[in-house]
């Protein structure tokens, strides 16, 4: 599988992206309120400033005048140092006083109520507001327009400010949120991830359904993991009694295979025949031994494996096992003068099939006979009863043969491989991954140890029995 | 009656122009006619190398900045300097109009109308100048960082001690009605002030009393009963009150006073215990400027505590810094406010209102 992307650098990518557009229109929209905010508060103090020149216009001896109130300017200077102008003219446009060229904008509707807009005069950005009053000179009725005009620095600056603290908020949050987001992400992951591990631990022959805590949303991946192992199993044991069947119908024609042979043999041997002939037949009759052992060997792999799995668990005692074991190979043993060396605690229990459990051990005496030396013994040893503390069940057979090397440990339990030392041993190679299936299905496991001086030490290591 | 000054500068211009094509060959002439220069003088570089020179209009003596243009040079010895003593109406004109000197603008504009100044600042008539030393000064001493202020001077009574022997000297403007109007044979035709329509700082101090109390228009009814003196100047004031042609003068620029005190005059001052006002000399870089460099060290110089000692000790006026306040000195705001008094109709309605406390009654 290649991991091209990142779920967890796609998801915050995408988040971050959502929380920065939001960051962005956190500052636009605070500087829009903030910038008319601003405009509200200088129009509130140069409408002020306009109706109250606007109070002083009168008619004088030389026409319209107006005494300027000097709060009028004074009060724009309060807010900042932002420059100021003015212009009193008739609607008709005729000059009273103040900058002549400063735009009065379009005619405000009603006396009290100043007309506002922004305009560009003499370099700057200016905002205006416009006041109008009625005149009642000797012969007619004049509209005067009073506007005042203040550049925008200061409060363009208020906005700006304000609406940049609302950025650096924004900018707070989105790095929280980045944290945040990291967080709840692997958060969120740690149970895919606990699945993964899980699979990645569990051994090649395990088909038990996962039982991992997951939440609902993962709980379908689960489901679908499970339902393909259990395929997998049917598969699997579908093709387990495919071979079973195989090996089964294999046995008759070999043993007649093998009579022939012998018949062939015997014959030869009689007649004084060629001794090549007879050596071929001789190759032929071992050839089919090992044949009907393999297949004896694969019909008891998929009894074992059916057993191993579907069988129910008796209480058993570990000592009684290994004695059964080492009696059925008894006269194998006695074949190359071996003897096995019991030392059995009695009371070790635990929990299984007794069938394949047999099966197991005699397929651990059986190598222990095959590459042992003759004449010698093979020790059998059961401990960890319940009285011995808290140690586990165990039953170890050491011999004083060959032994494997550590580097082929792993691989003499796989089907059909046999260690470096086993070659002019005769074998199918599935003994030894009989008996960790065996015991893979009790939940026990099988060690491979040194034996001193020489020799292998195969260690059965039962877990201890629930106590009832 | 003072013209819109827009107003006023478009007609210059339109008879500058015409008479431009009339005489054009003294073409030179009819621009520097254009400002009316009292005195000049002109600072060659200490080195021989001079890299520029700076142009300096100002309302101040022209004696009287000689010491600040001495250590200035000192410390610039690279640049020249000319300096142009003129009326606080010829600096702004000068700054509105960019009026040449000698092919050269002014870079410097010094002044104590504070009024014109804003108004050459609040109609962007003046460059924006920012530096550590100008960062010192209180707010009231500074506006858009176009203006600065370098010397605050207080507007002061003014006494002869010889016509006081007898009399409590009045410390505020309530007991100097008091005075006047218990004793007006003592003070008929022996009391003086600006007069308002003459003086650019008369009227400046005239308009700032009027905000601050009623107490000044009763002040002026009294002097206008009293037949006081309407003076063009401080120096007239002190030299009449120094020789005893009168006993007292209102509203005399307190740094002038002190210096007339100092050489002897038999004068005694007096710092109005309700309110003082304080006058600020104002420097600012014309928008025309072509020495911008130069014009901004020399601000830098005059807000500097070495441009203090100097304005002290050889200026003898009282620099900005450091602050000493004892809460009845009122600076002069520096602020749009200020516009309001140079509106044309505001000032004549000023001046007119002014003319009639201060018509005689009798």
């Amino acid at each position: 599988m290649n991991a091209t992307w990142s779920l967890r650098r796609r998801l915050l990518g995408q988040l971050l992206l959502v929380f920065a557009g939001l960051a962005v229109l956190l500052y636009l929209s605070v500087q829009a309120v903030a910038g008319r905010a601003a405009d509200s508060t200088q129009d509130t103090i140069l409408g002020a400033s306009a109706i109250a020149i606007a109070e002083q216009v009168r008619v004088g001896e030389a026409g319209l005048t107006v005494d300027l109130p000097y709060a009028a300017l004074e009060m724009l200077g309060l807010s900042g140092e932002d420059r100021v102008f003015y212009r009193i003219a008739t609607s008709a446009g005729r000059l009273v006083t103040g900058y002549e060229d400063l735009p009065s904008g379009a005619l405000p509707q009603e006396e009290d109520v100043p007309r506002f807009f922004t305009t560009r005069y003499r370099g700057d950005t200016v905002r205006v507001a416009t006041a109008r009053t009625t005149i009642l000179t000797s012969d007619q009725r004049e509209t005067v327009l009073i506007s005042v005009a203040q550049t925008r620095e200061s409060f363009g600056t208020l906005a700006t400010n304000i609406a940049l603290s609302a950025a650096g908020v924004g900018l707070g949050f989105l790095a929280l949120a980045a944290l945040l987001t990291w967080i709840a992400i692997a958060r969120a992951l740690k149970p895919v991830q606990q699945i993964g591990r899980v699979l990645a631990e569990r051994a090649s022959d395990d088909f038990t359904p996962i039982e991992t805590a997951a939440p609902r949303e993962i709980a379908p991946l689960i489901d679908a993991i499970n339902d393909f192992i259990d395929r997998l199993r049917l598969t699997l044991d579908t093709s387990q009694q495919f071979i079973a069947e195989a090996a089964h119908r294999i046995r008759t024609p070999l043993a007649a295979l093998k009579a022939q042979a012998e018949v062939a043999l015997k014959a030869g041997e009689k007649k004084g025949g060629d001794a090549a002939d007879v050596e071929s037949l001789r190759r032929m009759r071992r050839a089919a031994d090992e044949t009907s052992q393999l297949t004896t060997q694969l019909l008891t792999q998929a009894m074992v494996a059916y057993r191993a799995e579907r069988a129910e668990r008796q209480r058993l005692s570990l000592a009684a096992l290994a004695r059964t074991a080492a009696r059925d190979l008894e006269v194998a043993a006695e074949m190359r003068g071996i003897d096995f060396r019991l030392q059995l605690d009695e009371s070790a229990v635990i929990m299984g099939d007794e069938i394949a459990l047999l099966e197991a051990i005699r397929n651990v005496l059986d190598n222990a006979l095959k590459y042992g030396p003759p004449d010698d013994f093979v020790a059998i040893t059961v401990t960890g009863g319940p009285g011995t503390g808290n140690k586990a069940p165990e039953l170890v057979v050491a011999d004083h043969g060959p032994g494997i090397p550590r580097q082929e440990r792993d691989l003499v339990f796989e089907r059909f491989r046999r260690g470096g030392t086993a070659e002019k041993t005769m074998g199918s190679g599935l003994g030894l991954s009989i008996v960790r299936q065996v015991m893979l299905a009790h939940r026990g496991r099988v060690r491979l140890e040194d034996n001193d001086p020489q020799g292998l030490r195969l260690r059965l290591v039962f877990p201890a029995p629930r106590q009832q | 009656m003072m013209m819109q000054p827009a107003t006023l500068q478009k007609r210059r211009l339109r008879w500058g122009l015409f008479i431009l094509a009339l005489l054009a060959p003294l073409q030179a002439a009819a621009i520097e006619s254009a400002v009316e220069i009292e005195a000049r003088r002109a600072y060659p570089a200490r080195d021989d190398d001079a890299a520029s020179t700076l142009h300096i209009i100002g309302t101040t003596e022209a004696s009287v900045m000689d010491g600040l243009v001495q250590a200035y040079r000192a410390r610039y010895p690279k640049v020249a300097v000319i300096y142009d003593q003129a009326t606080s109406r010829a600096v702004f004109d000068a700054v509105e109009g960019n009026v040449d000197v000698d092919g050269s603008t002014y870079d410097l504009a010094i002044s104590s109308a504070m009024d014109l100044q804003i108004k050459l600042v609040n109609d962007g008539r003046a460059r924006e100048h920012r530096s550590v030393a100008t960062a010192r000064l209180p707010r009231w001493a500074t506006w858009r960082d176009r203006i600065f202020g370098f010397t605050r001077e207080p507007a002061v009574i003014i006494y002869n001690t010889e016509a006081f022997r007898d009399i409590p000297v009045p410390q505020s403007r309530f007991e100097l009605a008091n005075l006047l109007r218990r004793a007006p044979e003592l003070f008929e035709r022996r009391i003086a002030t600006y007069d308002p329509e003459v003086s650019g700082l008369g009227y400046l101090f005239a308009t700032q009393d009027s905000l601050q109390s009623d107490t000044y228009w009763r002040l002026m009814e009294i002097f206008g009963n009293l037949s006081a003196r309407m003076s063009c100047c401080s120096s007239e004031m002190l030299d009449q009150v120094a020789s005893g042609e009168i006993a007292l003068a209102y509203n005399v620029l307190g740094s002038y006073a002190q210096v007339w005190r100092d050489g002897g005059a038999p004068i005694g001052i007096v710092l109005p215990r309700d309110y003082t006002l304080l006058m600020l000399r104002t420097a600012l870089i014309p928008l025309a400027s072509d020495n911008v460099g130069a014009a901004g060290d020399f601000i830098d110089f005059l807000v500097s505590e070495d441009g203090a000692r100097v304005i002290r000790h050889e200026a003898y006026l009282s620099p900005v810094l450091p602050e000493g306040d004892d809460g009845t000195l009122l600076p002069v705001r520096l602020g749009p406010g200020l516009l309001v008094f140079l509106d044309a109709l505001k000032r004549r309605a000023f001046l007119s209102e002014w003319a009639s406390a201060v018509a005689e009654r009798r």
